[in-house]
C-alpha cells in the first residue's frame, strides 16, 4: 500500500506511516491473540463462548495482516463477509479461505441460533482450536519475515 | 434446532455439481459414505471426509467453487473434514484406491512425470545425490531398474524448467536394441529439435537439422559417420550461442544401457565432441553392468573420472536402514499427496518392513508390489494391506523381472536364465535356504553373470564381500529375489534368511551355504 504513495512522500513522513501501520498491526494481532488465549482457556462446555473467542481471535489476526498487507482497515459489521480475504502468499492459504468461512459460519450459529447444539457446529471444537492456532502461527510468521517485531 | 427454511435451490442436481467438480479435481471416487449433508436453520453444508486434507484438497476445492454455476447453494458451503481415526477399513478409502493409482502411474518416470507437483512428490535421496547431479559436469547415474536413476535426471530437469534454463532429453528406450550410427543421427535430430525453442541460433540449428536429416539417404556407415564429424563444428556454433546466453545446456539421455554396448562409446564420444569446453553437459542414467562408457581399444567414449563422473543410487539390502528410511518416505510422499496421514495408516503390523525386504531395497519395486498388494488386499476384501499380500505380489512381480532379462539383457537372455535356473535349484530343492555366498572371482565369466543378475534384481546383495573362513578367499552373500519362493510359488520348505530389513551380523552370513562358480 505505502509503495503506492511512497513517491509523493518524504522518507520521514513514510517512516511515520510505516511506523503507525505497525504499531496498530501489532495491536490488532494482539487484540486477536487475547480472544483465542480466552477461548482456550474457557472450558469445552461452553462451545458456543469458544466459537465465538476463536472466531474473534481468527478475525482480528486477519484484520491484523491485511492492515499490514494491503492497507486495509475496517470497522464496519460488512468486514466480516470479507474474512477469506488474505494475502495469496500466506501459507496454507486454501485451507484458511474455506475454514475462515465455515468458522464464521459456526461463529453465528453459536452467538444466535438458540435451538442449536454443539453437534450442529461444521468443525468439531478441537478442530477449530487446531486451525486458529495454526493460522496465528502462520501469520505471526508471515509478518515476522516482512520485519514486524511480534 | 429451530424449524428449517432451508431454499428450495438444494437440489440434488446441485449436489451432483459440487461433488462431480471436487472429484474431478481431486480423482477421488466418493460414495455416499464418504461425504454428509449438514442441514442448518436455513441452509445445508456439504462435508467432505479425508483423512488428511491438506492444504493441495482445499486449494482443489477452492478451485471447484470457483467453477460452480453462482446459484449452486454449496458454492461456497463445502468443507473438508477429518475422517474419524477409528476408521478401520482403510482399503477402501477412496484416498487408497487413489494412491493404487498414482503408484501404477509413478512407476514410469519420464520427464513428464508429475508436472506440477515434482518437487512436492520427489523424495531427496538419502545420499545427497541432487547435490552432485546439479553441478554443472558430466555425470553417469548407475543403479538397478528403479533405484530413481531417472528420477534424478527429473530433479535436476525440473529444477532448469523452473529457472527457464535450456536442456534436452532424450529418451534412449526410442532406439532399444539397436547399433547402427543412424542412433546418433537420430539423437542429434531429437536434441536439436528441443533446443530450438530457445529461439537462440535458429538459422544455424535449421540448417544442421535439415543436413542432419538428409543422412537418413546414406546407406553407407562409413559415410555418414564422416558426414557427422563435419557437422560438429557448426553444432558446437549454434550450442556455444545458447549457452552464451544462459550461462550452460544440460543435455540428458535416460537409460543408455538399452542401445547395444557396441554403440554406446561412439555416441558418447560424438556428444562429447560438441559438449567438451562448450558449456554444455551430458547428464546419463544406465545400469552399470550394461553401460560401456570407454573402447579401449577404438579409444571412444568417455573416460571416468575425468571426462564424467559416477553418482551410484542404491540402496542394497546392505545398507537395510536406508532403504528402509527412502522407501517408507516416497510411500509417505504418495500418501500424503491422496489425502492420506502417511502409508503406515492402511498398512498392518510388519508390513512396510517386508515390503522394503522383498524390494530389496529398489524403490519402484516397492511402489510396484505396494500398489499391487492393495489390489490384492481389496479383492481378498481386508481392511489393511497384510504381508499376505506382499508376498503374492512380490510373486507376481518375479515374472515381471524376467522379462526384464530380455529389454535389459537382450543378447544374453539364454546364458543369464540358464545360470538363474541353476540357483534356483541350488537354493530351493538343495539347500532350502533363500541365502548363499559365492566366491568373489572377477575374472570369471559366471561371476560376470551374477553381476548381471544382480543388476535385474533377481539376486541381491547382502554382503558385498568378507572372508568367511580361509585367508585370501572373499566371498559375497547374495539372496534369491522373493518373488521365486512366496506367494504363487510358495515353498514352505525353504528356510527364510530374514524377513524384514535389519543389520546382517558376518557370524550369520558365515552359516549361508556356498554355491561353487
Amino acid at each position: 500500500m505505502l509503495e503506492n504513495i511512497r513517491h509523493i512522500l518524504d522518507v520521514s513522513a513514510a517512516t511515520a506511516i510505516e511506523n503507525e501501520i505497525e504499531k496498530n498491526t501489532k495491536e490488532i494481532f494482539a487484540l486477536g491473540e487475547e480472544h483465542y488465549n480466552f477461548a482456550k482457556h474457557t472450558p469445552k462446555s461452553h462451545w458456543r463462548q469458544r466459537i465465538s473467542r476463536f472466531y474473534y481471535g481468527a478475525y482480528n489476526v486477519r484484520r491484523a495482516i491485511q492492515l499490514y498487507h494491503s492497507g486495509i482497515y475496517s470497522t464496519d459489521s460488512s468486514d466480516h463477509k470479507k474474512i477469506d480475504q488474505i494475502p495469496e502468499s500466506l501459507n496454507n492459504i486454501d485451507i484458511y479461505k474455506v475454514k475462515l468461512r465455515s468458522l464464521r459460519e459456526d461463529r453465528n450459529l453459536a452467538d444466535y441460533d438458540h435451538s442449536a447444539s454443539e453437534n450442529d457446529l461444521l468443525l468439531t471444537q478441537d478442530d477449530y482450536e487446531q486451525f486458529v492456532t495454526n493460522f496465528i502461527n502462520d501469520v505471526r510468521t508471515f509478518l515476522k519475515d516482512k520485519g514486524v517485531s511480534l | 434446532m429451530i424449524m428449517t427454511t432451508i431454499p428450495k435451490s438444494y437440489t440434488q442436481e446441485a449436489l451432483d455439481e459440487a461433488l462431480q467438480a471436487f472429484q474431478q479435481r481431486s480423482q477421488l471416487t466418493l460414495t455416499d459414505e464418504h461425504y454428509e449433508i449438514k442441514e442448518r436453520t436455513n441452509e445445508k453444508w456439504l462435508l467432505i471426509y479425508l483423512s488428511n486434507p491438506t492444504n493441495r484438497f482445499f486449494k482443489l476445492l477452492n478451485e471447484a467453487s470457483e467453477n460452480l454455476s453462482e446459484e449452486n447453494p454449496y458454492k461456497e458451503r463445502t468443507i473438508l473434514k477429518k475422517r474419524s481415526t477409528s476408521t478401520s477399513d482403510r482399503i477402501h478409502l477412496p484416498e487408497t484406491q487413489l494412491l493404487r493409482t498414482i503408484l501404477s502411474e509413478s512407476l514410469t518416470v519420464t520427464q513428464y512425470s508429475f508436472q506440477e507437483d515434482f518437487f512436492t512428490r520427489y523424495i531427496r535421496s538419502v545420499s545427497g545425490a541432487e547435490q552432485q547431479i546439479i553441478a554443472r559436469g558430466n555425470h553417469i547415474v548407475y543403479g538397478r531398474r528403479g533405484a530413481g536413476k531417472s528420477s534424478l535426471l527429473a530433479y535436476l530437469m525440473n529444477t532448469l524448467r523452473q529457472q527457464q534454463s535450456p536442456y534436452a532429453w532424450v529418451t534412449m528406450q526410442t532406439y532399444s536394441g539397436r547399433s547402427d550410427i543412424d542412433v546418433v543421427t537420430s539423437v542429434l535430430l531429437d536434441i536439436i529439435d528441443q533446443i530450438k525453442k530457445y529461439k537462440i541460433a535458429l538459422d544455424e540449428l535449421d540448417t544442421i537439422y535439415r543436413k542432419l536429416e538428409s543422412l537418413s539417404d546414406i546407406e553407407n556407415e562409413q559415410n555418414v559417420e564422416n558426414q557427422l564429424n563435419r557437422l560438429f563444428p557448426k553444432i558446437r556454433k549454434a550450442l556455444a550461442s545458447i549457452a552464451d546466453k544462459h550461462e550452460s545446456i544440460f543435455i540428458f539421455l535416460d537409460d543408455l544401457h538399452v542401445i547395444e554396448q557396441a554403440l554406446q562409446p561412439r555416441l558418447l564420444s560424438k556428444l562429447y565432441a560438441i559438449c567438451r569446453d562448450n558449456r554444455t553437459f551430458l547428464k546419463i542414467s544406465g545400469i552399470e553392468q550394461f553401460v560401456k562408457l570407454w573402447e579401449h581399444s577404438s579409444r571412444q567414449g568417455l573416460e571416468t573420472p575425468h571426462d564424467i563422473q559416477v553418482i551410484q543410487l542404491d540402496y542394497n539390502l546392505t545398507m537395510p536402514d536406508k532403504a528402509h528410511k527412502h522407501i517408507v518416505s516416497i510411500l509417505d510422499a504418495h500418501a500424503v499427496y491422496c489425502g492420506l496421514p502417511n502409508v503406515g495408516y492402511i498398512c498392518g503390523n510388519g508390513v512396510l518392513d517386508r515390503l522394503v525386504w522383498v524390494a530389496a531395497g529398489v524403490p519402484r519395486d516397492a511402489l510396484n508390489i505396494f500398489a499391487q498388494a492393495i489390489a490384492y488386499s481389496d479383492g481378498k476384501d481386508q481392511k489393511k494391506v497384510s504381508i499376505t499380500s506382499i508376498n503374492n505380489a512380490a510373486s507376481k512381480m518375479a515374472d515381471d523381472k524376467l522379462k526384464d532379462i530380455k529389454q535389459d539383457a537382450s543378447g544374453k537372455y539364454d546364458e543369464v536364465s540358464n545360470l538363474l535356473e541353476k540357483i534356483r535349484r541350488f537354493c530351493v530343492k538343495e539347500k532350502r535356504n533363500n541365502a548363499f555366498l559365492i566366491e568373489i572371482k572377477n575374472e570369471n565369466p559366471i561371476f560376470t553373470q551374477i553381476q548381471e543378475l544382480i543388476a535385474l534384481r533377481l539376486l541381491h546383495i547382502l554382503n558385498e564381500g568378507f572372508t568367511p573362513g580361509e585367508v585370501g578367499r572373499r566371498y559375497m552373500a547374495l539372496m534369491l529375489d522373493y518373488g521365486f519362493y512366496v506367494g504363487m510359488r510358495a515353498a514352505k520348505s525353504v528356510d527364510l534368511f530374514s524377513k524384514e530389513p535389519k543389520q546382517l551380523q558376518a557370524q550369520e552370513l558365515r552359516k549361508l551355504p556356498r554355491m561353487p562358480l
